[in-house]
């Protein structure tokens, strides 16, 4: 037990700068394990760092480090120093969460909603027949729009002629239909 | 950080401060510092040269992207291994699978170490006994001797407390002592 209560306090003593105290001094004096262990601790920061170099010589000989590009850029183009720092906007965020949330509820009900019997898709075809049915007053109304579009025909033709015979007695021309001057 | 990689008169507080600044250029030199260092910080843990390799330009990468968050009034290599530590663990996280293979062909590597001699000199020796130690072991012991850094710098890289960082430093001379044989 004095061993190890002497060794954390060599070690202490190391790391801290603290002396060792009396009692364990002594007993490190007496002791050969600990006078190793005084030894090995006082010797090992030379022994390591003497070998230091040569262990990081081992490392493997890479292209040395490089900025990427893209990277250097965006930083030059920033005004406020190398650092960046991304912010989540917390309302954007609640609402996101929000919204998922609904979506997720929505798909659950959907999914897990009764499904439809045989009774209620009867019906329900029953109800897209009759809205997709042809009404009985569909001709007349495409009568009525065809004869709109007749009429506006005939305005839009009795317009061009106008136009015609004015520019005929004008410029003293005469303008003929050319599917007339076929015929 | 050894004298020969010290020869530029600037330390590496200067070169953050001109990186923070908006000096790729010195960022590159902060780099070139600690690229290897990183190297041997991460390799005992991962399964190859490569992945450590990675891992390394991973961090110095993090490091520029954040340089502005920078605190001049801190060493540097204590905010350099501090996210060092972090990104080592999510990627220790994400290898977990990974791992487990590697650590049965560590063990293979380590059950077949007596039959090979190490051609190294005794030091170099030494820390390749101490990547077998416990990974936080390894990083206390980094961080105290390839990195000189005080307990208080330790306990901030590694995030655990004082008194945490001194358990972990006398485990790991306690253990590397018993692996070299001294104390039998």
């Amino acid at each position: 037990m004095i061993c190890l209560w002497t060794r954390w306090l060599i070690s202490r003593s190391h790391d801290l700068g603290k002396p060792l105290p009396g009692f364990a001094a002594r007993h490190a004096e007496s002791c050969r394990r600990c006078r190793e262990y005084a030894r090995f601790c006082g010797t090992l920061p030379s022994r390591l760092s003497e070998s230091l170099p040569a262990r990081l010589d081992r490392a493997p000989a890479s292209s040395p480090f490089r900025i990427p590009r893209v990277t250097e850029e965006s930083e030059n183009r920033r005004s406020g120093g190398p650092g960046r720092r991304v912010f989540l906007r917390p309302v954007l965020v609640a609402a996101a969460v929000l919204a998922l949330a609904a979506g997720a509820f929505l798909f659950l009900r959907i999914a897990n909603g009764p499904s439809m019997s045989a009774e209620r898709a009867k019906a329900a075809l029953e109800d897209l027949r009759k809205v997709t049915a042809a009404p009985g007053e569909w001709p007349s109304a495409v009568t009525t729009a065809e004869s709109t579009l007749d009429k506006e025909r005939r305005l839009i033709e009795n317009a061009a002629k106008s136009a015609f015979d004015y520019l005929q007695n004008r410029l003293n021309i005469t303008i003929v239909r050319a599917d007339r001057q076929s015929t | 950080m050894s004298v020969s990689e010290r020869n530029d008169s600037k330390t590496d507080e200067d070169l953050a401060r001109e990186a923070r600044a908006g000096s790729p250029r010195s960022f590159e030199e902060l780099a070139l510092r600690y690229r290897r260092r990183l190297f041997a910080y991460f390799r005992p843990r991962l399964g190859s040269d490569q992945d450590a390799e990675d891992l390394a330009q991973e961090t110095l990468l993090k490091l520029y992207r954040n340089i502005g968050n920078y605190d001049p009034t801190y060493r540097f290599s204590v905010w350099l291994y501090t996210a060092a530590g972090r990104l080592a663990i999510s990627e220790y996280r994400r290898r977990t699978v990974v791992a487990a293979g590697l650590r049965s062909i560590a063990r293979e590597e380590e059950s077949r170490e007596p039959e090979d001699p190490p051609e190294k000199g005794e030091a170099d020796r030494l820390w390749t006994l101490a990547e077998t130690l416990n990974g936080n072991q390894y990083r206390a012991l980094w961080l105290r001797y390839a990195e000189e850094m005080p307990i208080n710098d330790i306990a901030v890289s590694l995030g655990k407390s004082r008194v945490a960082v001194r358990i972990l430093l006398h485990r790991a001379r306690t253990n590397l002592m018993k692996r070299q044989g001294e104390i039998k």
